[in-house]
């Protein structure tokens, strides 16, 4: 999958608002495009800007999508997904899995969701602002031991989980407690790989077999499964 | 210690992986792939007594949004089979028990009745390639699809059955699940040889009485009328 982004207008934005004694916003914008080539196959990605109001789906899209692409949005607490479809013809431009309208689905930065295109050679393109301003860090709370939170970094930070410390410079998924798993999503295999944080691994990864491994690498705007092996708190700095 | 007692745990999760149930995306019944309709044009051809004959009469039409007017049945056999065209043939596929509904919004179209994205099949292994087809009929035959059968393969609960009743079956397509987690295979689109079968046929499975045969059974009851009379 994908991926441009921001750098020189990243660097550029990130030099200027250092030099300037915080008088301007420090919002950085940028945009990422993310192919879903194969129509009917299953992409896990995650919109890695704020997008227009509130990022609901038509503010995200557009009207790019093809009629019946179906997104699924995951419930932690329920442990299941729930679907929609894209639909022009719906006054919501969205229908519910009965095909009946429904209010168009949030995707929040942060948040992963599969995406299913209808047609091929699609290309989305996010447009939007980082999530946070430079010189802050964001907190996402993975409370609940065993659950399964699909989520996405909120800064468009792509290459190794463990690159970056909680003030920037990469992902930083480095503090998760022994034995959390990481499942990463193939659309071409249709499967997840599954990796085990391990702190006595030379890696401090493990694969399924308890082997070790690399860690897991992400592109920008692709999401993944995390389940903690405990209450922890993953920090992104920018 | 915690490295053993995950050890174990490893043990426990790949012999549970060595018979793992593969699962599939249950949830999705995009429409360019996946619709249905009712024709009462012809019999089915899976009844043995006037299978594919015309019926003079009826016509074809998307099926309606009634909510429960209609059932879809997951069906999976081992991979290379075709289209049952005789109810023991039927009879040999394994039923997943994942079923779906007409849309009470829009008409021909399906929604997920229990099974879900991610869904797991009991009976069908990871990494091990299947044929599967869905099975429709209308709810008169049967409120699930174990009774719908028993229903065909009965002419006197055939005769019973109020309204006409419909059956049919999708297209056969082939999935190979690739693990245990969601979303799961997908059964409709276009990659690999899935479903894909729009416009599913559900035909006519109960009788149709013909004008002629009325006729004649308007006349025989006359006759009798007449007989009475006489006495």
């Amino acid at each position: 999958m994908k991926k441009t982004l921001l750098i020189a207008a990243a660097a550029l934005a990130a030099s200027v608002i250092t030099s300037q004694a915080q008088v301007y916003s420090q919002n950085i914008v940028g945009y990422v495009n993310t192919p879903t080539p194969t129509s009917g196959a299953q992409y896990l990605i995650a919109v890695p800007f704020k997008v227009g109001v509130s990022n609901g789906a038509n503010e995200v899209f557009g009207s790019t999508l093809p009629d019946f692409s179906t997104l699924l949005t995951w419930s932690t607490v329920a442990n299941n997904y729930t679907l929609y479809y894209s639909d022009s013809t719906s006054p919501t431009l969205w229908d519910d899995s009965n095909f009946a309208p429904i209010g168009a689905p949030k995707l929040p930065v942060g948040q992963g969701f599969f995406l299913s295109p209808n047609g091929v050679n699609i290309t989305n393109t996010f447009v939007g602002a980082v999530a946070i301003n430079v010189g802050t860090s964001n907190v996402m709370s993975l409370p609940t031991t065993g659950a399964q939170y699909l989520v996405s970094p909120v800064v468009p930070y792509g290459g190794s989980i463990t690159n970056g410390t909680g003030t920037g410079g990469g992902v930083n998924l480095n503090g998760l407690p022994d034995f959390s798993t990481v499942l990463v999503w193939s659309a071409v295999a249709n499967n997840y790989t599954l990796y085990y944080s391990d702190s006595t691994s030379p890696t401090l990864w493990d694969d399924s077999n308890f082997a070790p491994i690399a860690a897991p690498s992400l592109q920008v705007g692709q999401a993944f499964f995390i389940s903690p092996n405990g209450s922890t708190t993953w920090t992104e700095g920018l | 210690m915690k490295k053993i007692a995950i050890t174990v745990f490893s043990v426990l999760a790949v012999t549970g992986a060595a018979f793992a149930q593969g699962t599939v995306n249950f949830s999705s019944f995009v429409p360019t792939y996946i619709t249905a309709q009712t024709n009462s044009t012809v019999f089915s051809p899976l009844m043995p007594a006037n299978g594919g004959q015309a019926t003079g009469v009826g016509g074809v039409a998307a099926t309606s949004t009634a909510a429960l007017g209609y059932y879809y049945e997951l069906l999976f056999t081992a991979s290379g089979a075709v289209k049952p065209t005789t109810l023991s043939s039927l009879g040999t596929w394994t039923d997943s028990t994942f079923f779906a509904n007409d849309s009470t919004a829009s008409a021909g179209r399906l929604i997920a009745g229990n099974g879900t994205a991610g869904t797991a099949v009991t009976g069908m292994a990871v990494g091990t390639a299947y044929s599967v087809m869905l099975a429709g009929w209308s709810v008169n035959l049967g409120a699930n699809y174990a009774a719908a059968l028993a229903t065909l393969n009965s002419q006197s609960a055939l005769g019973s059955v109020v309204g006409p009743g419909f059956f049919g079956l999708s297209n056969v397509g082939q999935v190979t699940p690739t693990g245990t987690g969601s979303p799961g295979v997908g059964l409709f689109g276009n990659t690999g040889t899935l479903i894909n079968s729009a416009n599913t046929q559900l035909d006519l499975v109960t009788p149709v009485p013909e004008p002629a045969t009325m006729v004649l059974a308007g006349l025989g009851g006359l006759s009798l009328l007449a007989l009475r009379r006489k006495k």
